[in-house]
């Protein structure tokens, strides 16, 4: 996917930072929101570029312009190397500015190579805030001449609120020729003083045509497999990524262990499901867990759709499509569907807690049998057991 | 691009530029300096998109071309090579520095990558004088502050006034002013903000024969023509506080004292005095100002008392020794006046042989313990 199609990602926001430029109306201060993932970074480099295109280019059919992605602004920006583009970006904890300037690079060096990627990080993160006052400096030095300089606060929920405090004027009223650009998960995370000083622009799921072909062209995925993982990751483009890394590194046999697992659920007795739970789900990988959980959530979703509509078309899990049409029977009446992920919301939120893994796992298949009368699940397993 | 020089000469200049160029930077190019070779003339430039230097030098250029090479490493290798003429050729994206009995290669930028520096238009330049200049600049840039909070305190203010220029800084604590005669600057710009590390880098790059130093003011920045050296600088968004009203017209109390004995009792003093304020008492009496400090964290006192002569009556006041020690170095009299009206209110030191308009700094009381 090149420059142009990347805005294609979010066709509606692109829509709205376009046609601001072209009214000479851009706003100071931008909050994209939405899950990470979605396109908030390549369509804040794309915005940034634009600003400082030296030839704009417009698309005859839709009137919006975009950046050329041939001169020099817009190559040093997209190569994240432009002297009017300014980041404050979620990093772990560092001893001192050096280690603070190492690993913002290590981040922008993945963000150069891959503009949806997720900041992921095992330990806690924060935007610092000598990262803040940096920027914060920068800005009260008059900008060059026919520079728009954009600072990208990103995943701005993860600075402290007392840091946050400090850039409020900045937010309100940036300096001329500047554009600033928050993103975070959910607006309400920030403070209401930063909320109400910016424009809110939500970022939906990127369209299935869209990240499919992003993950074939990039990744080099097949098409089947690019749709499903999409689907799964619910037009994520971050998180389909991490999909497709992950599955490429173990191979897809988590994905068949968990589906293996859901089968279990409804067509194997109790003891046997939390066999099956301790021989195949490690204790210590609280990763692998919270994927588990996602995928049965995902795969409980597509039970009860197919139950309620009998459309088998649009069923996320494809790969698991039969399998899913056949336990759709057990979510016909009851209101299983709604308890069951309930119980794997709570489990989630235990995990984030520290919990005993295997414990928790265990109770959870306990409770999720409950649901089911046990009458009932004799005879549905029984009935199972001859497919 | 294909050019040959001394190797002192290629390394004197690097090093002029260094200054400039940050270990680290989440913008990869700045650690990078810009080689231009053009007709018979190799510039070499350097930022940190606060300040840029931009050094150019006579050399032979067999051909002519443009490369951003790394300049640390760059600096290292020249600096350590034998004396000898160098030749430096770029192929593709790596340069070749060829010396008698070697070579070395090292990777290139794109010269396009390099942020663009701003044109220097010598006909818009102003002559002003080299000694006005660095006087103005050691006189005043010490009293910028170091408080984010009020950005345009950073710099050093920078005006015309009628047939003078002046320069003035202050952190709010302290302040100082000094203005020279200067018609050429009349009308030519509005009062600007100057960042104090580009002034401070102007003595650096002047030699006792250069008398005269080119300014071009520009929208956004400044450009100081050095004979050979461009430093430019972007400019402190203004507005500078009205300074002129905390600068008290007139004291009813004058008190003339020798600059270096009180310099050399202040510093003595100060030893004692409270870490976090630096507070020493001024107690001046008709002829004799004494100084004293207490220290309870320690358990120390100092006294010391020098000679004064004081037109008024005698007063207790308290200040920051180091504000003090600072401003009364910045002095070349052997005697330097205080003036002030009561303890609370700022008091102006000046020098006896300059006029007040001329040179004047300014410093706030400290309250003293009743």
């Amino acid at each position: 996917m090149n420059h142009f199609d990347i805005t294609q990602a979010q066709p509606k926001v692109w829509s709205i930072l376009s046609r601001s430029f072209s009214n000479k109306r851009t706003a100071s201060t931008y909050l994209f929101h939405g899950r990470e993932g979605l396109g908030q970074w390549p369509l804040a480099i794309s915005f940034a570029a634009l600003l400082n295109c030296l030839k704009p280019v417009k698309a005859e059919e839709t009137g919006l312009i975009f950046p050329c992605g041939k001169c020099r602004p817009c190559r040093s920006i997209y190569a994240l190397n432009f002297e009017g583009l300014h980041f404050a970006l979620p990093i772990s904890s560092h001893k001192n500015s050096d280690e603070m300037i190492d690993l913002t690079n290590e981040l922008l060096e993945q963000k150069r190579q891959e503009p949806f990627k997720l900041f992921l990080s095992a330990q806690a993160v924060t935007i610092p805030i000598a990262m803040a006052r940096e920027i914060k400096r920068t800005l009260t030095r008059k900008a060059p001449k026919g520079i728009r300089r954009v600072v990208l606060f990103y995943r701005m929920e993860k600075m402290k609120a007392s840091s946050a405090d400090a850039l409020l004027k900045l937010i309100e009223e940036p300096p001329g020729d500047t554009v600033i650009i928050l993103t975070a998960d959910r607006p309400e995370a920030l403070l209401p003083t930063i909320q109400s000083r910016a424009q809110k622009i939500r970022f939906d799921r990127v369209p299935e045509a869209v990240a499919a072909g992003y993950l074939m062209s990039n990744c080099g995925v097949k098409e089947n497999r690019a749709r499903l993982v999409v689907r799964i990751c619910e037009g994520n483009v971050g998180q389909a990524l991490e999909m497709v890394s992950s599955d490429e590194e173990d191979d897809g046999s988590s994905r068949a262990v968990g589906q293996l697992l859901f089968r279990s659920l409804f067509t194997e007795p109790k003891p046997e499901v939390v066999a099956l739970i301790t021989e195949l789900i490690k204790d210590r990988d609280r990763g692998a867990a919270e994927s588990l959980l996602g995928l049965w959530q995902s795969l409980i979703r597509d039970c009860a759709y197919y139950a309620d509509t009998g459309d088998g078309d649009d069923l996320v899990n494809i790969d698991f499509a039969e399998e899913l049409k056949r336990l759709a029977r057990f979510f016909e009446k009851s209101r299983l569907a709604a308890a069951m992920t309930d119980n794997i919301k709570k489990a989630l939120a235990d995990l984030q807690v520290n919990v005993h893994i295997h414990i928790s796992l265990v109770a959870l298949v306990l409770k999720l049998r409950s649901h089911m009368p046990a009458a009932e699940q004799d005879r549905k397993i029984a009935g199972c057991e001859r497919y | 691009m294909k050019f040959s020089l001394p190797k002192s000469r290629f390394a004197d200049s690097l090093q002029s530029v260094l200054q400039v160029v940050p270990t680290k930077s989440t913008l990869p190019i700045l650690t990078n300096v810009l080689i231009e070779a053009l007709e018979s003339k190799l510039k070499i430039s350097a930022t940190d998109l606060d300040i840029s230097i931009t050094v150019t030098v006579d050399c032979k250029v067999t051909k002519k071309g443009a490369a951003a090479l790394p300049a640390r490493i760059l600096f290292e290798i020249i600096r350590e090579l034998p004396e000898a003429e160098i030749t430096i050729e770029s192929t593709n994206s790596r340069v070749e520095i060829r010396i008698p009995n070697g070579s070395y290669k090292i990777a290139t930028v794109t010269s396009e990558e390099f942020p663009k520096l701003p044109a220097v238009n010598t006909k818009k330049q102003i002559k002003v004088s080299s000694d006005d200049l660095v006087r103005m600049i050691q006189k005043t840039t010490f009293a910028c502050s170091m408080d984010e909070t009020r950005p345009a305190l950073n710099g050093v203010l920078w005006q015309t006034k009628g047939d003078k220029m002046q320069m003035v800084a202050t952190d709010g604590h302290r302040l100082a002013r000094m203005a020279v005669e200067n018609t050429k600057l009349k009308g030519v710009s509005e009062d600007i903000i100057i960042p104090p590390k580009v002034l401070n880098l102007i003595p650096k790059f002047i030699d006792v024969e250069q008398k005269e130093v080119g300014i071009i003011f520009g929208e956004n920045n400044i450009i100081f023509n050095l004979k050979g050296t461009i430093l430019t600088s972007r400019l402190i968004e203004g507005p500078y506080p009205n300074f002129e009203q905390v600068i008290p017209a007139s004291g009813d109390k004058k008190v003339s004292v020798p600059r270096d004995d009180l310099n050399r009792a202040v510093r003595r003093v100060s030893i004692l005095s409270n870490t976090l304020t630096h507070q020493v008492k001024f107690a001046i009496k008709k002829s004799s100002l004494t100084l004293s400090t207490s220290n309870a964290d320690v358990g120390g006192e100092g006294k010391e008392s020098i000679q004064c002569d004081l037109e008024g009556e005698p007063i207790e006041l308290g200040y920051n020794a180091s504000y003090i020690s600072e401003i009364l170095s910045r002095f070349d009299s052997p005697e330097v006046v205080f003036e002030f009206s009561s303890p609370v209110a700022a008091g102006v030191i000046y020098s006896p042989d300059i006029p007040k308009e001329d040179f004047l700094c300014l410093v706030m009381p400290l309250r003293l313990a009743e």
